[in-house]
């Protein structure tokens, strides 16, 4: 089974992200980076499935020259080789570009099974998955929790509004990741050394214009301070009178 | 400027979100038609001036391939320039195939609209980003409880559409659902969200208390109620994931946040501070959540939980 795997080169989860003073970006120095954490789960997913069933398993993001740390670790975790789709702003872009881009690399590749996060934490899209089914043709299951993987076809345990759900999905498929699919494993020191071996492509693509412009960035409105309370009556008045919930 | 809004039926039933999705077309829109898809739908729309219904027995549950195709149906009778659909967990999945069939640039998720900029958190909502985003055709999902409904009380002409659904659009389907009670509702979709976390101490302690202030809020409120939790109780194993709120899970946006033995990790945060009113009951009066919150007790929840559920059931 071939597997492609779409990564995005995030800042950490417990990073602090401010806008510039011009508001037009955040500051982006002194910033620690990661792979989108939904997205390692997409990682580690492909590494599994190689272990279990062989094939091949690639790395693809769209990112500028630094997003290769993240591709590099993908290949540390296990993937076979990485494909970098050039773009120096990257994190200005809609996704339905990001979502051509991966769509125009898996016909190229054509991959089985293309797996990745169900959500960028950066922009915050869960589009990407069912915009590269769509493109393709291919099935597609979301926030996909737990997969067993047969011949033709695979089981996918799922969470939906409705509750539990389980899925039968032929191949070819689109998986996006939910957190609980797998446990991501850190990278061996070998894993490391190897991944410095295997093949990273670096490809330029035009990808299609839209207009969509992040005028600028604000910070979160400020909230306007606590006020603390001194019991649950306190609670209760506040619930009515001043929430109004009751 | 016309709007397509697809409206989101489970069973038949019309989803709140939609009506919200509806509420939000009215401001980006002058002439609002529809297109509504399932088994047995409702023919309650209001603020709509035209319906398109789709019925189909297959689709007594939402399923994203085919109900994209109705849509490209619908979008050729009426060519407008916004596709609008609730951004819920079928309307994010539904919204990037939209994005992809017709070409168009899609905006998913936010919660405001500002002198013609759409405000939507970014970096979990750590900064939030103000965009233009225009063409011919734009995919906008807004996040459900972030608009409200129209007031615009126009019933709508429906429209039978007859579409030709290809099996092979339904390859992909479930076989097997456990529903979860009518009572257990989505974090998202909630007025009120208790959420509990590390402070609670133990699985027994958040088992037992956070449904029960649930359950109490529920009744005394008439309103929705979900419990959430931290990321600490859910990787202890207290509650399953699917209630995790914040960064690495659900962001949520209800009226009313109580955050109960939560620090408020900026993780966490990351996932509740567009909450309306936070109210945060945390025994250290250091916590991080107090730095967020609108209301705080600085007590040990055992202090306060029982009772606050016992003058609930007063009210």
């Amino acid at each position: 089974m071939k597997v492609l795997v779409f990564i995005k080169r995030t800042p950490d989860t417990a990073a602090v992200v401010k806008p510039t003073p011009d508001g037009k970006d955040i500051v982006r120095e002194g910033l620690a980076f990661i792979i989108n954490p939904y997205d390692e789960f997409a990682v580690q997913e492909a590494v599994n499935i190689k272990s279990a069933k062989g094939g091949e398993t690639v790395v693809m993001t769209v990112g500028d020259d630094a997003s290769t740390e993240q591709l590099r670790r993908a290949l540390a975790m296990g993937i076979d080789r990485a494909i970098l789709v050039k773009h120096d702003r990257f994190w200005e872009l809609n996704p339905s570009q990001v979502g051509y881009a991966i769509a125009e690399i898996a016909k190229k590749e054509n991959p089985d099974l293309i797996i990745m996060g169900k959500v960028t934490i950066d922009d915050y899209t869960y589009a990407l998955a069912p915009y590269v089914a769509q493109a393709l043709g291919y099935n597609l299951v979301t926030y996909a929790t737990n997969v067993e993987y047969g011949d033709s076809t695979m089981k996918v345990e799922r969470e939906s509004d409705l509750g539990k759900e389980v899925w039968e999905v032929p191949y070819p498929a689109v998986i996006s990741a939910e957190r609980g699919l797998n446990e991501p494993k850190i990278p061996s020191v070998m894993g490391v050394m190897k991944a410095k071996k295997k093949p990273l492509d670096v490809v330029e693509m035009d990808l299609p214009s839209y207009a969509y412009e992040i005028v600028r960035f604000t910070p979160p409105p400020p909230r306007k301070g606590v006020k603390l309370l001194e019991s649950v009556d306190d609670l209760i008045r506040v619930l009515k009178e001043e929430v109004k919930i009751l | 400027m016309k709007a397509l809004v697809f409206v989101e039926t489970v069973k038949g039933k019309v989803k709140e979100a939609s009506l919200e999705a509806i509420g939000f077309a009215h401001m980006v829109s002058d002439e609002v038609v529809a297109v509504v898809v399932g088994k047995g739908v409702e023919k309650n729309l209001k603020g709509v001036k035209r319906a398109y219904v789709y019925e189909d027995d297959r689709l007594e549950i939402p399923l994203s391939a085919p109900i994209a195709k109705v849509i490209e149906e619908a979008q050729k009778k009426e060519g407008a320039k916004y596709v609008i659909l609730s951004a819920t967990p079928f309307g994010k999945e539904l919204g990037g195939r939209l994005a992809a069939l017709f070409n168009a640039p899609i905006l998913d998720d936010f919660t405001g609209y500002e002198d013609g900029l759409f405000v939507k958190g970014f970096y979990s909502n750590k900064v939030f980003a103000h965009i233009k985003v225009d063409g011919d055709m734009v995919v906008l999902s807004p996040r459900p409880k972030a608009f409200k409904p129209t007031d615009d009380q126009t019933e709508p002409e429906y429209v039978d559409l007859s579409v030709e659904l290809d099996d092979s659009l339904f390859a992909a389907h479930p076989v097997e659902i456990k529903e979860k009670s009518p009572e257990d509702i989505d974090v998202t979709e909630a007025d009120i969200v208790v959420s509990g976390g590390r402070g609670m101490g133990s699985a027994e302690n958040y088992q037992k208390w956070i449904p029960a202030l649930k359950d109490a809020l529920a009744k005394a409120t008439g309103m929705k109620v979900a419990y959430g939790a931290s990321r600490a109780a859910v990787d202890a194993g207290w509650v399953d994931h699917s209630h995790q709120v914040g960064q690495t899970g659900k962001t949520v946006s209800p009226l009313v946040y109580f955050a109960i033995g939560i620090s408020g990790a900026i993780q966490h945060q990351a996932g509740m501070r567009t909450s309306k009113t936070i109210i945060a009951i945390n025994k250290d009066p250091e916590a991080p959540i107090f730095g967020l919150a609108d209301y705080g007790i600085v007590a040990k929840w055992e202090d306060v939980l029982p009772e606050l559920i016992e003058k609930l059931k007063g009210e």
